[in-house]
């Protein structure tokens, strides 16, 4: 690159004493190293000799490539962390929660700066009628924490927000339903 | 104008025809006018020049302000307040995120991670779950509490940090666990292997830990990789008479060849020897030929 606008501002130089009427040419000496001018690759009797490796090796390798997509969950019924997968047939009720991807309940915690920070649980992933989903939901969580539980509903986004920390409860009650 | 033609117009006419020709008007080409917003300039001279909006004498007109921290003679807040050398040497400490015993079983049940497999940090962060920064002194994971009474999983784990109780947990259940140090350079190669199988660099020797983690990895009371396995051994013993649990025996369990893969103190991938370049396109392994590259790698 360097080399190459070396020659261009020489050969402009040239051209331009000819046309004055001066023969003596102008000779630019680049006094620097450019990374891209420089030879990408050495003579190859400065590298190591190699030679391959057996492909029974290979086996090591295929362990560490990484699935493209989030495998299935093995359905042989033994579940010792609170986590269970939904159940084969949905329940006949109303409404439905759908899991992720990652086939967890899509119950979150989130703060959200209202005048202080405010701790709200968040369902998504809602299909069906929201509205006896909330009910049914807040009616627990009174039941449980014994003072009135303020809920919000979103039709349009299909998602229900309670304040204050529910996570568990709704994670619970929701994987209890069947979802 | 389009609609002009051949007829000859006049007047509003032939505005309203240009009008229908040109551009509508939007926010989106809407423009102040010229010179609407103009600034007034710097009056100088007699009476145009006056302070300028500097004020009237002192630091402001004259621009000379005090250093930062500065309070005229007071004892300033910047040494009124004792050190507080909580984040002392903050620089140099190792970082472990937290992975916890719940977690790991949600992984295992979710199918996440293969247990029929030695389980490194490879695999933790190959679930795509895990994220590890060595670039903010992240060192590995280490292996947390919480959960403990619900793990049932019988692996061969190898994390950076574990507690005693993490330990016994896994062992309860007939696992095996290796605290292991990894240096950066090796972590890098390790959290995302095959994007550095593309870069063509060998693969990396691991190091030895530093001076003040050398204790804890040749401690057979944290399983670390450089104790002796014999004192390993007795150790695992010693930590099912203390919390009372029956220690299953390994030499019977089908899964014997499994439980006792480990990595050598200089590797960093089971099976793959430092030094090695695999070319992931042709499914081919090199290894070099020069001595001096062959003692170097040497473990």
């Amino acid at each position: 690159m360097a080399s190459v606008l070396a020659r261009s501002i020489l050969l402009r130089q040239q051209t331009s004493a000819h046309r004055i009427g001066y023969t003596t040419p102008l000779k630019i000496k680049s006094c620097y190293i450019s990374y891209a001018a420089a030879p990408k690759e050495k003579s190859p009797e400065n590298y190591t000799r190699y030679h391959e490796v057996s492909a029974e090796n290979w086996r090591f390798v295929e362990r560490l490539i990484p699935p493209t997509f989030v495998p299935s969950y093995p359905k042989n019924g033994n579940y010792s962390s609170d986590w269970t997968p939904p159940a084969d047939t949905p329940p006949n009720l109303p409404y439905f929660v759908k899991r992720t991807k990652n086939y967890m309940v899509p119950v979150y915690l989130k703060f959200e700066e209202v005048r202080n920070e405010r701790k709200i649980t968040i369902i998504r992933h809602i299909e069906g009628d929201i509205w006896v989903l909330e009910k049914a939901i807040k009616s627990h969580l009174e039941s449980l924490s014994k003072r009135p539980v303020v809920s919000q509903v979103h039709e349009v986004a299909m998602h229900i927000k309670f304040r204050g920390d529910y996570v568990n409860e709704v994670k619970k009650w929701l994987l209890n339903a069947g979802f | 104008m389009a609609g002009a033609g051949n007829r000859v117009l006049a007047g509003a006419d032939r505005a309203l025809d240009l009008l229908r020709s040109l551009p509508r008007l939007s926010l989106g080409n809407l423009k102040s006018n010229p010179k609407a917003f103009q600034q007034s300039k710097r009056g100088r001279g007699r009476y145009g020049g006056n302070k300028h909006g500097a004020g009237n004498k002192g630091s402001g007109q004259r621009q000379n302000f005090m250093r930062l921290g500065y309070e005229t003679g007071n004892n300033p807040f910047y040494l009124r307040v004792p050190k507080e050398p909580y984040y002392k040497g903050h620089h140099l400490r190792r970082e472990y995120p937290p992975i916890s015993l719940l977690q790991l079983q949600t992984l295992i049940d979710t199918g996440r991670l293969d247990t029929s497999k030695p389980v490194d940090l490879v695999a933790l962060c190959n679930t795509k779950i895990f994220l590890l920064s060595p670039i903010e002194k992240q060192f590995g994971f280490q292996l947390t509490d919480e959960g403990l009474d619900k793990f049932k999983g019988k692996v061969n784990i190898e994390v950076q940090h574990a507690s005693e109780q993490v330990i016994a947990a896994i062992e309860r259940n007939g696992g095996v666990i290796t605290t292991a140090f990894y240096d950066p350079p090796s972590l890098l190669a390790m959290r995302d292997p095959i994007k550095f199988f593309a870069s063509g660099i060998p693969i990396p020797k691991r190091q030895m830990p530093p001076e003040d983690a050398i204790e804890y990895y040749t401690d057979p009371k944290n399983r670390g990789y450089l104790a002796d396995p014999d004192l390993i051994a007795l150790e695992r013993f010693k930590l099912a008479q203390k919390y009372g649990y029956e220690l299953p025996d390994l030499k019977k369990d089908p899964e014997l060849a499994m439980l006792l893969e480990r990595k050598d103190p200089r590797q960093i991938f089971f099976g793959l020897s430092p030094g090695w370049v695999i070319n992931m396109k042709d499914k081919k392994i090199f290894e070099p030929d020069d001595e001096k590259l062959q003692e170097y790698y040497k473990s």
